[in-house]
């Protein structure tokens, strides 16, 4: 009976030495990966795209899962979050396996639809990971450009309104009935 | 409408057909009373606000210039027709209501006419508002360089819908016994006939969805507009666009005319 226990007990732990060490070995294959975002810094005026380049390498010794990258954007000296749907159409993207030492570079185009400083950043992240690769913070300065009178619109805009407006007024002034006074005693 | 219908002297005069009396008589008393002109401001001032807005947005990269004239031209089209169908709506029934049809039913003018009176009367109001759309069309169409198409799709699709609709409205409010009920129905089947532009994509794109958009005069007629202005498409693949618009314009406009012989006076009280 005791040797039995003790088989069953060996079983047991060799099977969770291999659960755990698959666990483990997803977990490394996260930490192997780096992911830059180049330039560092950028500037640009709002209504201007920005290229992004992302380099995704696998450091490690092994083969990767399936690997997504998902970009993100935030302004970090506000409360309110930023909407990274409006700067991108595309916000994850599958680059799929990456073989140990393998160097995948894409771009990745956003435009900015606020005015501001903006932190970008990336992660690369397969199912089932324990963990997540993050890039380097990339800093996007937006600078605001508002015009009054965007494609010339403004003075059309205004005339046409208070041309129609005027003549609304005009001919409710000569329609108007005039009052009717009692005559004084 | 007070009726003050002229007769010829004699046989040698010149007769003005009745129907241009009427139109005449009814469009004096839109556009010199502040039905037609409010409207009209009304109108123009939604078009402002979207085609600032539009412009704005198109400025900053965050709307295609082309793609910012195609949505001023479709709601252009869509709030244009919107005000003949209100006029055309009230025309008949109004009467009806205020009890001023009876007036004009003793006058020795054929219903045919006066309908079809009415009908041109109504049909001003598009043309206001397809005058007062130009300047805000034009401007922005400039820069992308589209403003030809852009007028002429203001002028073709623009104009069919409008007709189409006009007759839709008068024919209701011919039918319909209180001015409430012609508005609440003509305001009904426009929400109606404009739903399958709101289609999705896939939904629009699908076997189906080309049915129903190209045999909708609304629908085909933004489509158009969309197609011109937006896809840059050639004006030559447009006709199946302009299938259902000019046939609802002359089947609905003969569909009011001979709705005329049923006009009575019905719930004037």
């Amino acid at each position: 009976m005791r040797a039995w226990l003790r088989i069953l007990a060996a079983a047991a732990l060799i099977v969770g030495s291999v659960s755990f060490g698959a666990d483990g070995a997803s977990a490394k294959v996260a930490e192997d990966l780096t992911v830059v975002i180049e330039p560092g810094q950028a500037s640009v005026v709002l209504g201007q795209n920005l290229d992004l380049k992302l380099t995704v390498t696998n450091t490690g010794s092994r083969a990767t899962a399936p690997l997504v990258i998902h970009l993100d954007i935030t302004d970090p000296s506000r409360s309110t979050s930023v909407d990274p749907e409006d700067w991108t159409s595309t916000l994850s993207k599958p680059i799929g396996v990456l073989a140990p030492d393998d160097t995948l570079t894409f771009d990745w185009n956003i435009q900015p639809i606020s005015g501001g400083t903006f932190a970008v950043y990336a992660v690369a992240l397969s199912s089932g990971a324990g963990t997540l690769s993050t890039s380097n913070l990339t800093t996007v300065k937006v600078q605001d450009k508002r015009s009054l009178n965007p494609s010339g619109i403004l003075p059309v805009a205004v005339g046409v309104p208070c041309v129609v407006g005027a003549l609304l007024l005009l001919q409710l002034r000569l329609t108007r009935r005039p009052n009717k006074k009692p005559p004084s005693p | 409408m007070t009726t003050r219908m002229t007769m010829p002297a004699s046989r040698s005069e010149t007769v003005t057909p009745t129907w241009w009396v009427i139109a005449r008589q009814e469009i004096a008393e839109l556009w010199l009373s502040s039905k037609g002109l409010g409207v009209l401001f009304g109108f123009t001032m939604l078009l402002a606000v979207l085609s600032y807005l539009a412009s704005a947005d198109a400025g900053i990269n965050l709307l295609d210039a082309r793609e910012s004239v195609g949505v001023v031209v479709q709601t252009a089209i869509g709030l244009g027709t919107l005000a003949a169908l209100v006029v055309s709506a009230d025309a008949i029934s109004g009467e009806r209501e205020r009890g001023t049809l009876e007036a004009l039913l003793v006058t020795p003018v054929r219903r045919g006419s006066i309908v079809l009176g009415k009908l041109l009367a109504a049909t001003t109001m598009w043309v206001a508002s397809l005058v007062v759309a130009l300047p805000f069309v034009i401007v922005m169409a400039h820069g992308p360089g589209v403003a030809a198409d852009a007028v002429a799709v203001l002028g073709v699709a623009g104009s069919l819908v409008a007709a189409a609709l006009t007759a839709l409205g008068l024919a209701v409010s011919a039918l319909a016994m209180s001015n409430r009920v012609s508005l609440a129905v003509s305001l009904t089947l426009l929400l109606f006939l404009a739903a399958p532009g709101q289609l999705p994509a896939i939904q629009a794109n699908g076997p189906l969805g080309i049915v129903l958009v190209r045999a909708n005069p609304v629908s085909a007629g933004l489509q158009l507009a969309n197609n011109v202005l937006v896809k840059q498409q050639a004006w030559a693949d447009q006709w199946p666009f302009l299938i259902s618009p000019v046939g609802a314009a002359v089947v609905l406009s003969a569909l009011a005319v001979a709705l005329s012989s049923r006009l009575e006076l019905g719930g004037s009280r």
